[in-house]
């Protein structure tokens, strides 16, 4: 039974100790919702680049909010890390974009080892918990997740079955229309491979490279180029709710 | 203390969208603090131009009522189903002139909603189509109008006083060629018939209406909604499911008919064809001060409950 904190929000329970927040379903007017899950490395490698990590995440979020669908996106941002006990910290839970203001999203305090199933995990069952809420309701509802990180899996306590069983579930159709997810691996010189496996044994959508970002200059316009891409993703998949399936207008690289 | 909630929605039907004809129906809906209407309208699928029409008798029904709500605050103040339908179709006229529309373009029915906070309300039927009432105790009251050869009648026929019309059914205002049937649910009974009433042709020109008295309103009613005929043209599924099923709302926020239409047909299409002519309903909800907001749950099908 979901828990009210507050008057428009409800906590859910997953599997295990995850948790996840969302607006109560009857607080939403809309017939049709994209869910946007944002989930940002803040493991110890990151400290080098947190400001610009931020940025980031701040600008795809704002980006999204110009987009035409603004009012049928609901949004979800997670750090992870180790240091968490279940591996992520919610930021806020699935929320109307109208009522999110990046401006006072925290900034990153980096530290811990790379929780990555845990990320996954309760990125993607937090969309099919919801997805089946709002389905239930007569809603219809696709999702989107990006997992933004640069490092292997190393720290988790949810297991891989567990993440690959969330994410078959999320592309059957039955409950969330589509599901479309994204690992954007940063720094990748030592963990693109690994990345690149963990997307295909956990049956993740896709692999982007987004390359180094060793250079702060780099960084900046690296990470400005992954949060165009997560906010004209968001649009694209949003776009194509009612039509069966997910958005075919994903780009295949940053 | 309550007030209303509205809502409607309208989908093209199978036979239009594989015909490459643009829908004939429309609704619309007004819901607030101290009043609501709500209307739809069905134009004739063999003129031209319907589509328009009934969207153009669908808002001058609304315009209609704001008029004779803004001037007497009262549903049931001079005569008003004469003077809103008076003023639809004056409205209506104008607009079609200024847009070069043929007078056959403005042949749909129209059936509206007009209720008062504090005085009740009713629901008025020019043609055909379905009235459904729901009560506080998860009743309901389901009203369905037909005509004879498929022929109802427009309220725009009134331009030429229906002369035409009349002859179109045998020329005896007397004669027996409307329908109304009148079913109503109960929870645990299911459906149970209460009538089948041949009307006049002199009747069914003079339209259909259900009246609503302040306290009745505020005791039991829950839900008022108006249906096209589509409703009755479902693949599969019978009328009257379909009426209990498009009023079975899951929450109550925001376009909360939309949301049941778009799921009544996306499951109604995995079952069958989905509805088979254009589908528009229009609804008004009674809010009361202790409403949370979710709906419980009732699906209770007419096979479950043994009608």
């Amino acid at each position: 039974m979901p828990r009210l904190i507050g008057n428009e929000m409800q906590q859910h329970k997953l599997g295990g100790n995850f948790t996840f927040s969302a607006k109560r379903i009857e607080h939403l007017g809309a017939t049709e919702y994209t869910l946007v899950t944002i989930a940002v490395d803040e493991t110890g490698s990151v400290s080098g680049f947190k400001d610009q990590l931020l940025a980031m995440l701040q600008a795809a979020v704002g980006s999204c909010k110009s987009s035409p669908r603004s009012d049928n996106l609901l949004v979800r941002v997670l750090y992870f890390s180790d240091k968490y006990k279940g591996g992520v910290k919610e930021i806020h839970g699935f929320k109307p974009l109208a009522e999110i203001d990046p401006s006072q999203y925290p900034m990153p305090n980096p530290g811990g080892m790379t929780p990555l199933c845990d990320a996954a995990y309760s990125a993607i069952g937090a969309m099919n918990k919801y997805g089946k809420e709002l389905y239930d309701r007569d809603y219809l509802a696709n999702g989107i997740a990006f997992i933004v990180t640069d490092g292997g899996e190393n720290a988790s306590v949810a297991t891989m079955p567990m993440v690959k069983s969330e994410l078959a579930k999320s592309v059957t159709g039955e409950v969330l229309e589509s599901m479309i997810s994204i690992v954007i691996g940063i720094n990748t010189q030592v963990c693109g491979p690994e990345l690149d496996e963990f997307t295909k044994e956990a049956g993740i959508t896709k692999y982007i490279d987004a390359g180094d970002l060793s250079d702060k200059t780099i960084a900046e316009k690296t990470l400005a180029k992954i949060a165009q891409f997560v906010s004209r993703s968001v649009s694209s998949q949003s776009q194509s709710l009612g039509t069966g399936g997910p958005s075919q207008q994903i780009a295949p690289t940053i | 203390m309550l007030k209303f909630s509205a809502d409607h929605h309208f989908v093209i039907g199978r036979t239009h969208e594989y015909g490459g004809i643009p829908c004939q129906d429309y609704a619309l809906s007004s819901g607030g603090e101290n009043v609501a209407m709500a209307t739809i309208s069905d134009g004739c699928s063999s003129a031209n131009g319907t589509d328009v029409g009934a969207r153009l008798l669908a808002h001058t029904a609304i315009a209609a009522i704001w008029e004779h709500w803004t001037e007497f605050r009262s549903p049931f103040a001079k005569n008003a189903i004469e003077r809103i339908s008076s003023d639809q179709r004056m409205l209506t006229l104008r607009a079609a002139q200024s847009l070069g529309l043929p007078h056959s373009a403005l042949h749909a029915t129209s059936a509206h909603a007009y209720f008062s906070s504090s005085r009740g309300g009713y629901v008025h039927l020019s043609g055909d189509g379905v009235i459904a009432l729901k009560l506080t105790d998860g009743s309901m009251k389901l009203t369905r109008f037909d005509w004879a050869d498929n022929t109802p009648c427009y309220p725009l026929y009134a331009l030429d006083g229906y002369t035409a019309f009349i002859g179109a059914h045998g020329g005896d205002l007397g004669g027996k060629v409307c329908t109304k049937e009148e079913w109503v649910r109960h929870p645990d009974r299911g459906f149970v018939l209460v009538g089948i009433s041949p009307l006049t042709l002199r009747e069914g020109i003079r339209g259909f209406t259900e009246h609503v008295e302040a306290e009745t309103m505020e005791r039991t009613l829950d839900t008022i909604a108006v249906f096209t005929d589509g409703v009755t043209q479902i693949d599969g599924i019978d009328w009257k499911d379909a009426v209990v099923q498009l009023l079975n709302f899951k929450t109550t926020e925001g376009v909360f008919a939309k949301r049941r239409l778009n799921r009544f047909v996306a499951d109604a299409k995995k079952a069958g064809k989905g509805p088979l002519d254009d589908l528009a309903y229009a609804v008004i909800r009674i809010v009361r001060d202790d409403e949370k907001g979710e709906e419980s749950d009732d699906t209770q099908s007419a096979a479950e409950s043994g009608a």
